[in-house]
């Protein structure tokens, strides 16, 4: 813990400390008000589909010990944000098929080989040209406004009248590692992608309405309050 | 017995594969090249031979459908060793509560009978208000024109 933190003794002050970062929603801000300061979704499109920008090609294990991370924890074979195409994950007891998309939720962490036998993925939604309002809803997801949705541009495998792509945080769909092994990984996040990413599943699992915070604050003010 | 989802849906695929090239040494796969893996179609398998060992090759969407099923397999596979467990529980005691074991948990797995599946995901939906919202005026760009990142 940082140095200038001060001591925590009491339970009141932990969640006092911890009241501005467990539900702060200030990265989805940052992220708003970068695209906001673009002039038009034209702008928005250039910067957020240049080749290396969110997307990049699936980072191998091989290329990161080429730079010198070679300890054993740094093996990987998949990456939280990666983008994968398995026929063999399920959403509410359904087996996707038909070469669905999705994004790795789990951490990379949890990804190591042994580690866990089950991993969490978020679906990946294309909009094609063809859908209404299709137009409409490129130009949404360009400005991040959704919280439940976050802009990816049309890959190189996609169809040719896919305008986007979209991952989808509301509703988790789930594959044993076994058989994510066996996916196809079609790209990796960016680092910036990467964070865009953390930041969006961050912000949808610890959201609050501040007047949640002030019930449960209503209900409690006695509670650590010396007597 | 509950009508199925409206989003349930069995496929017409099934793991039939047809065999596709063969090349019969690596060196033979080696000269005719990469153009030799187009032979490798959709529901084909091509077959190298390299000395004592034969390898299978197939497109990544066969490969994606086969791991798929197999994956499904192995979850009906629970529900089958029940019924198999219950009708021995019969044969060596067959009475009244051990033929409503038996009963019960062949119900269970017929109604599983047809795999639950879902073709792809959803389309992406958006409310009136968000429309009316976030409507560019002008902005009607075709996927040919949108940028796409190299990979």
């Amino acid at each position: 813990m940082s140095e200038n933190v001060p001591p925590i003794r009491t339970l009141g002050e932990l969640e006092k400390s911890l009241s501005s970062l467990s539900h702060s929603d200030s990265a989805i801000s940052v992220i708003r008000q970068f695209a906001a300061e673009m002039k038009d979704s034209r702008e928005r499109l250039d910067v957020l589909n240049a080749s290396g920008a969110l997307v990049r090609s699936p980072i191998l294990s091989e290329e990161t010990k080429a730079l010198g991370f070679t300890e054993p924890s740094d093996d990987f074979t998949f990456l939280q944000g990666d983008v994968i195409s398995p026929e063999s994950a399920y959403f509410l007891g359904e087996r996707v098929i038909n070469s669905p998309k999705y994004v790795v939720l789990s951490s990379s962490c949890d990804l190591v080989p042994d580690r866990r036998q089950y991993a969490a993925l978020l679906r990946i939604k294309e909009i094609r040209e063809e859908e209404p309002e299709s137009r409409t809803k490129l130009s949404y997801l360009l400005k991040f406004k959704r919280t439940e949705s976050m802009y990816l541009p049309a890959l190189p495998s996609d169809g040719p009248d896919v305008l986007c792509n979209a991952i989808k945080f509301d509703g988790i769909c789930q594959i044993r590692n076994a058989d994510m092994a066996l996916s196809n990984r079609i790209a990796s996040l960016s680092l910036v992608g990467w964070r865009i990413f953390a930041s969006f599943s961050r912000m949808v699992i610890a959201r609050a309405n501040p007047r949640e915070s002030q019930m449960r604050s209503a209900l409690e003010q006695d509670l650590f309050s010396p007597h | 017995m509950s009508p199925i989802n409206s989003t349930t849906a069995v496929s017409n695929w099934s793991p039939v594969l047809i065999p596709g090239p063969e090349w019969r040494s690596f060196e033979q796969f080696r000269i005719a090249g990469s153009s030799a893996l187009e032979g490798v179609t959709v529901g084909s398998v091509a077959t190298l031979h390299v000395k004592s060992k034969v390898f299978r090759i197939l497109g990544d969407s066969d490969f994606q459908r086969v791991v798929g099923l197999a994956a499904e397999v192995h979850r009906l596979k629970q529900g089958i060793t029940l019924v198999v467990k219950a009708a021995r529980v019969v044969a060596k005691h067959p009475d009244r509560d051990s033929m409503e074991l038996l009963y019960h948990s062949a119900w269970l797995l017929s109604e599983s009978s047809i795999l639950p599946e879902r073709e792809g995901h959803d389309i992406f939906h958006m409310t009136p208000e968000e429309a009316e919202e976030h409507r560019e005026e002008g902005f009607n760009i075709p996927a040919s024109e949108i940028p796409r990142p190299t990979l």
